[in-house]
């Protein structure tokens, strides 16, 4: 089904985050080495290691990338309580091999107390905004009020969620009519806290950040990811959690008029439309695709599944499981591609049914 | 080997882990239903094959009294097609049937080969397989129930060990359950009334199919039990509760009373009782909480309250009963018995059991195991695997573990650094370079339908352009396809053979099925001709015998000039210069293309004899039922009897005795389609080749309706529906008139969704695929983000082509017929694609505009700006920001040109700075920027009091930063200082300069202390010095000349 690529990322420790630019041809990683390391992709389909450095003095949490209109510029959180916004650029004056580029540490955030679980940026189209959030329970928002300075960052907002944090996403949406949401989820443990998931709304108007009413449902367990899908075309938003299971949550804006009608009423529902417990014990990761449209989970048992939606109903789709043997046919494909060095092509099964389930 | 089944009862400390063989079984698969008339003769010239001739083979006993014997040495008897039989049987079993066996096989077979269970054990079989000549494949015919056949299985297995071939296994079901004879089409159950020699038609009709078998490890988990037989193996099914128990308490009566155990039907009643007794006092109820549940390493926790979980390896459990039922769940594969899977079900109560017997309820389905897809990196497999997708269609994994994260801070392990990423994308043949030319045409012709309107079953008109259309994109496939052998043929480097055979078959593949479509669905032609249609088809898809036909007619016709050929031709004869003569005929009679046969036949050597004349009369006269001729169905029926009749009276007189080509000829077109069925195997390598051959001679009038049901039987003929490829599904599908079942194979194919978007998206504007036939209409309302099925495979389809680098243009034709989704779908993926050059940005932006998605060009531009100011190239970066109308980023880059300017004195892109037009209207500094640029042409213009007022202009406005406004002031000294007799500046005007030269002067002393350099502050009041001087110049002068003018 699968052609697989093969990247050595040389990390001296787990690797904890794996983030790509807005194309898909350039890469991030970051790891318990307290590293940093880039990866371009050249024309041919070659991943090449364009820098690294140690970014913090503690393990990297997380590393992600700035929309490309704000330049080449990344941010990573640490263990060492602080975050940093990263900018790439081309010092003329120093002809390397690297064709004078060079990684350049613009910002230094240190108001977290505590490791700082998780950043993102917000969603263009309100600015550039940098979220952190932390294990003292915080979320932070930075702002960058010139766009062409990225050394100056000011503390706009600071939201107490009372829970120690461990992720954050925010949606994103073409449309401007979509008011930008923020969801936190808590690693806490101790179900009598409440919901480990809140959502924040922002109003640009007011320039603040308000709860919104609802809680999600029946989301009392530990909380490790969650992730917002690219809202295309959809009335609603799509908020996929990771805690003991997979779960993905319909966050759907009621129109204004029929909020005034009820007034006070949440202008959220928040629905559960799917619980996927095949993991059977705890999920760390979810990712969505870049429509939205299929999810990738990652939990305890080793396994990465895949699940794609056919109308209202959600079936996994595919497996990926880590196998200690590498196959022969990896090493013949190896001994093939011994021209490109730092290539490596294998073929994970055959070719005659790219993909074994019928979609629709 | 992996551990792929692991069930851990808790009570009973004791863990049973199920593991794959290496080896897979033989047992001989039954494939025949058909021939059920006694032909004797036929019959006793098959036994042939399967008799140990007595001179063949050398026995020894080792006593007169003992009946044991030892088999010496075994020889081919030198026939072809010699494939012994070996017969077991207790005489014990199954109702004294097995002592009847016994004797009636004795008397058809060598005694030696039918062995008596009760005296031998199975392991002389391999002692057969060991002395059997190594090209002989030994059949083996166990007479017994399923235990009978495991044991022997169990024993085979040593075959293995000893390097014999392992013989083929057939069964004579003579047990309760009969499962696994069930399965292998061996029947259900066997009674006095079939014929042994019957049994020789069925091995002669079957064919070799594998068997899982699976290795039962059963470990005790405490330390104090008695480790008991730690190793089974498994064929049919295991289960843990109810009906082990019922299994167990009738095994343990049957050994202690064997006398009244002997009938099937006792057996049963027995089992019954056993069950009962379950369902008043049920010993295994919640068996899940007492035992714990892995599957392919995965614990299962979801299950319900059940008495007993099944393991099932083959699709029939306690007699009969399909415990795997594919029907009701999509996401699980069927059950098959060689697929190296075991399928595990639940079951509620021994009462369930028995509703499961007579098909009232349904199992509750746990789960299909099965070998995952493995990323071989050793660190992943240590720590566990997480992934994130990039963009597009790729997802990347990477080792990862977070149970360790929080805690750990200074990397310890060495073993990480050989961390490895796993970029994984989904491999399509599509998206190869010889595949471009389809990909590209097809869009084409996939625009141009949408000019179609829907369907409407009065428009002819309309149903002729579909026709057309479905023509074209089959010429777009068959050109592809000509074009890869032209390619093929142009390098015959042999390295990339494989390739271009790939897209060869795919494209044949995709080409075959949509023809067949095109004349089932897109064709209007009426219900009684459905033959007509599916010949053409089969002609089309198969011309061998007619392209050797013609190139026989053309020999012989060159060779008409040259007489002595001629000549040559007619003595020899042409059967004899053209090896393929006969097979040539066959086949085009088999097409029905009865015309050509008759030319060919008339060039015979013998053409004049009875035979021959007869032949050539039977294909003239053959009726033919046309829809517009005036002969109705029952007067045709009545004229095909007539001549069928006539057809076959000549066949038993024996007239083609001599010739055996033509006799199956005439056999065929006399309807005897059964008698000659192997003939007909021969020539027919599909099974829908053979069947529409078949329905030609015996049912010319066919519905299309009736299709599915002559399927069904011929593909029994071939293999049964196991042995359907991608292609024969789909074609099956086609036939049972099942177009949903039959898009939903095509999306199987590997063409990236090519087939099944293009093929749905036609059918659906021909209106015979229904929008969705599970949705009523009104759901259909209610759901506001509803899509047709065609609309969906569209979606996939566009979005595929939009990932790829070079074929999103087409990927957004595709997606600009899906309305909102497909217009949301090119808002993302279209601003994703990543410019790789100016050219490609261009192209980006005017798409975007096309469509009215101004977000996207603004963001593509915008970022293009960013990257040109990267370079540092701000001319290039100023255009840009231009384009995306963006004022934050034009007054950044305004900034940097004045700035620029200050320290070096020019500007580095002066045409498009003279030039700005009304782009400069964008930000307040863009528009200094330009009156600045203006101010300076008319200095250099030396229309210096046009200049002046413009400075003037400039700096009184205040839009000038302030850190330029000594520049201007410096540019202001040469005005000043100008000889004419007019001051350029007047009154007013000097008063603005000095004031603003004062309120400079005064910020620059506010920061000057620490900030600015001495000698940077020299340089500052030298100038200053110069221009307030100037300036008090300039002001006496102009009070001079307008004394009236008050300051």
């Amino acid at each position: 089904m699968f052609e697989a690529h093969t990247i050595n990322a040389q990390h001296k420790d787990l690797i904890h985050d794996v983030a790509y630019n807005y194309y898909g041809n350039r890469m991030a990683t970051c790891s318990s080495d307290q590293f940093v390391k880039i990866w371009d992709q050249d024309e041919h389909g070659n991943w090449n290691l364009s820098a690294a450095w140690k970014a913090h003095s503690g393990s990297v949490w997380k590393v992600t990338w700035a929309h490309p209109e704000y330049g080449q510029v990344i941010a990573t959180c640490s263990f060492d309580r602080t975050a940093s916004i990263w900018e790439e650029i081309i010092d003329t004056n120093i002809l390397k091999d690297s064709g004078g580029r060079q990684w350049v540490r613009r910002a230094n955030l240190v108001d977290s107390r505590t490791s700082v679980t998780d950043v993102k940026f917000a969603p263009k189209t309100i600015g550039l905004f940098l979220t952190t959030c932390a294990s003292d329970g915080i979320l932070r928002i930075y702002e960058a009020p010139d766009i062409m300075n990225l050394s100056s960052w000011t503390h706009q907002h600071e939201v107490s969620s009372k829970l120690s944090c461990s992720c954050l996403t925010w949606t994103s949406s073409f449309n401007r009519l979509h008011v930008p949401l923020v969801a936190i989820g808590s690693d806490d443990n101790n179900a009598s806290t409440g919901s480990k998931v809140l959502i924040y709304e922002y109003s640009e108007a007011f320039r603040k950040f308000s709860k919104i009413g609802d809680t999600v449902p029946y989301c009392f367990d530990a909380v490790h990811d969650i992730t917002f899908a690219t809202t295309h075309g959809r009335s609603y938003h799509l908020l996929a959690i990771a805690t003991k299971n997979v779960r993905i949550v319909k966050v759907k804006p009621i129109p204004d008029n029929v909020v005034n009608i009820q007034s006070g009423a949440s202008k959220f529902e928040i629905t559960t439309v799917a619980t996927f417990e095949d993991h059977y014990c705890t999920v760390w990761r979810v990712s969505w695709n870049v429509l939205g449209t299929v999810l990738a989970s990652s939990g305890d048992d080793g396994c990465v599944r895949l699940w794609k939606s056919d109308k209202e109903y959600w079936k996994c789709v595919s497996v990926l499981k880590g196998d200690g043997s590498i196959p022969d046919t990896a090493m013949a494909s190896d001994a093939a591609a011994t021209l490109s060095t730092k290539a490596r092509y294998l073929k994970l099964g055959p070719i005659s049914h790219p993909n074994q389930v019928p979609y629709h | 080997m992996e551990t792929l089944w692991i069930i851990r009862i808790l009570k009973t400390f004791a863990a049973v882990y199920v593991k794959k063989n290496v080896s897979t079984l033989k047992a001989v698969f039954l494939n025949v239903v058909g021939a059920k008339g006694e032909d004797i003769l036929a019959v006793n010239l098959k036994q042939i094959n399967f008799i140990i001739p007595p001179y063949c083979v050398t026995t020894t006993k080792s006593s007169r009294l003992n009946r044991k014997f030892k088999v010496k040495c075994l020889s081919h008897p030198g026939w072809d097609g010699w494939t012994p039989v070996i017969v077991l049987a207790n005489r014990r079993a199954g109702n004294s049937d097995g002592a009847y066996l016994l004797s009636h096989f004795r008397r058809l077979l060598n005694p030696c080969q039918v062995l008596d269970l009760a005296i031998h054990s199975p392991s002389l079989v391999i002692k057969w397989c060991s002395v059997a000549p190594p090209d002989v494949t030994l059949y083996v015919l166990v007479s017994g129930g399923d235990g009978t056949v495991a044991w022997v299985l169990n024993t085979l297995n040593e075959c293995n060990v000893k390097g014999v071939a392992t013989p083929a296994i057939g069964i004579i079901p003579l047990g309760t359950g009969n499962d696994l004879s069930r399965v292998l089409g061996w029947g259900k159950a066997y009674n006095r009334g079939i014929t042994l020699s019957s049994y020789f038609e069925k091995i002669s009709h079957s064919s070799i199919a594998n068997l899982d078998r699976w290795r039962i490890d059963i470990k005790s988990l405490s330390n104090i039990s008695i480790p008991r037989a730690s190793s089974l193996f498994c064929y049919n099914y295991f289960s843990i509760g109810v009906d082990a128990k019922v299994a167990l308490d009738f095994h343990q009566t049957r050994q202690t009373s064997p006398l009244y155990l002997s009938s099937r039907l006792y057996n049963k009643l027995l089992y019954t009782i056993f069950g009962t007794r379950q369902v008043v006092v049920p010993d295994y109820s919640y068996l899940q909480n007492r035992l714990e549940l892995y599957i392919d390493g995965v614990k299962i926790t979801s299950i319900p309250d059940v008495e007993s979980i099944v393991v099932v390896n083959i699709p029939s459990w306690a007699a009969g009963v399909k415990l795997w039922n594919q029907t009701n769940s999509v996401d699980m594969s069927p059950q098959e018995i060689d697929d190296g899977k075991l399928e595990v079900v639940g079951l509620y109560s021994s009462f369930h059991i028995a509703q499961l017997q007579i098909g009232m309820s349904e199992p509750h389905y746990i789960g299909q195991g099965s070998e995952i897809k493995g990323i071989p990196d050793p660190i992943a497999a240590a720590t566990g695997l997480s992934a994130t997708w990039t963009s597009g269609d790729r997802l990347t994994a990477f080792a990862f573990s977070q149970s360790q994260n929080k805690s750990k801070n200074i990397p310890v392990s060495q073993s990480y650094d050989k961390s490895q990423i796993f970029i994984l994308k989904p491999d399509i043949l599509l998206f190869d370079t010889l595949l471009r030319k389809l990909i590209n045409e097809s869009s084409g012709l996939f625009v141009s339908s949408f000019s179609l309107k829907k369907y409407d079953a009065l428009d002819n008109y309309q149903s002729n352009h579909l026709l057309k259309l479905s023509r074209k994109y089959r010429s777009v496939l068959r050109e592809s396809i000509e074009n890869i052998q032209e390619e093929n043929a142009r390098c015959q480097e042999g390295a990339d053979t494989q390739r271009y055979n790939n897209c060869i078959a795919l494209l044949y593949n995709l080409e075959f099925i949509w023809h067949l479509t095109e004349v089932l669905y897109i064709d209007a032609t009426p219900e009684d001709v459905a033959l007509t249609a599916v010949t053409q088809w089969i002609r089309f898809h198969f011309p061998e015998s007619e392209r050797y036909a013609r190139k026989i007619l053309q020999t012989i016709s060159e060779g008409d000039s040259s007489s002595e050929n001629r000549v040559d031709f007619l003595n020899e004869g042409v059967e004899n210069a053209f090896p393929a003569y006969w097979d040539t005929i066959t086949g085009l009679v088999l097409q029905g293309n009865l015309d050509l046969a008759r030319i060919l036949l008339q060039l015979h050597s013998q053409s004049d004899s009875d035979p021959f004349t007869f032949v050539d009369k039977i294909f003239r006269t053959m009726p033919v039922f046309s829809v517009y001729g005036n002969v109705s169905l029952p007067e045709f029926n009545l004229q095909w009897k007539l001549w069928q009749t006539n057809a076959a009276r000549r066949l038993l007189g024996g007239t083609f005795d001599k010739y055996p080509h033509l006799k199956f000829i005439v056999q065929l077109l006399s309807g005897d389609v059964n008698s000659c069925l192997d003939e007909l195997k021969k020539y027919c390598s599909s099974w829908y080749q053979a069947m529409v051959a078949a329905l030609l001679y015996t049912e010319p009038t066919v519905k299309f309706y009736e299709l599915s049901y002559h399927a069904h039987r011929f593909i029994q003929h071939y293999g049964g529906t196991a042995n359907l490829n991608f292609c024969d599904s789909t074609v099956l599908a086609l036939f049972e008139l099942d177009l949903s079942t039959a898009v939903k194979k095509c999306q199987l194919a590997s063409d990236g969704g090519w087939l099944a978007t293009h093929l749905t998206h036609l059918l659906t504007l021909s209106g015979k695929l229904e929008p969705d036939s599970n949705n009523s209409e009104e759901e259909q309302k209610q759901d506001e983000d509803y899509q047709s099925l065609d609309i969906r495979l569209i979606l996939e389809y566009g979005t595929l082509l939009m990932c790829h680098r070079s074929l999103w243009q087409v990927g957004l034709c595709y997606l600009d017929q899906c309305k909102e989704e497909g217009r949301a779908r090119q808002q993302i993926l279209l601003s994703q694609i990543f410019p790789t050059s100016d050219s490609k940005t261009m192209k980006i932006i005017q798409a975007a505009l096309q469509r009215g998605l101004l977000d996207v060009a603004t963001s593509v531009c915008k970022v293009e700006g960013v990257k040109c100011l990267r370079r540092n190239q701000l001319g290039k970066a100023l255009e840009w920001a231009f384009r995306s109308q963006d004022s934050a980023f034009a007054s950044h880059l305004a900034d940097q040109f004045l700035q620029h300017y200050v320290k070096k004195g020019v500007f580095d892109s002066n045409d498009l700075l003279d030039n700005l037009g009304s782009c400069m209207l964008i930000c307040d500094r863009l528009t200094f920027l330009g009156k600045y640029c203006e101010f300076r042409r008319l200095y250099i213009a030396n229309k210096l009091k046009e200049a002046a007022n413009c400075l003037n202009d400039l700096i009184a406005s205040r839009i000038a930063p302030k850190y330029f406004w000594l520049t201007l002031l410096t540019d202001a000294l040469p005005l000043l200082e100008n000889d004419d007799e007019v001051p350029l500046f007047d009154v007013h005007q000097t008063a603005n300069l000095s004031f603003c030269l004062n309120e400079l002067s005064s910020i620059n002393e506010g920061c000057m202390s620490s900030l600015v350099s001495p000698a940077h502050t020299s340089v500052f009041e030298k100038k200053t010095t110069l221009i307030r001087l100037a300036l008090c110049k300039n002001m006496a002068r102009a009070i001079c000349l307008q004394p009236t003018v008050s300051i």
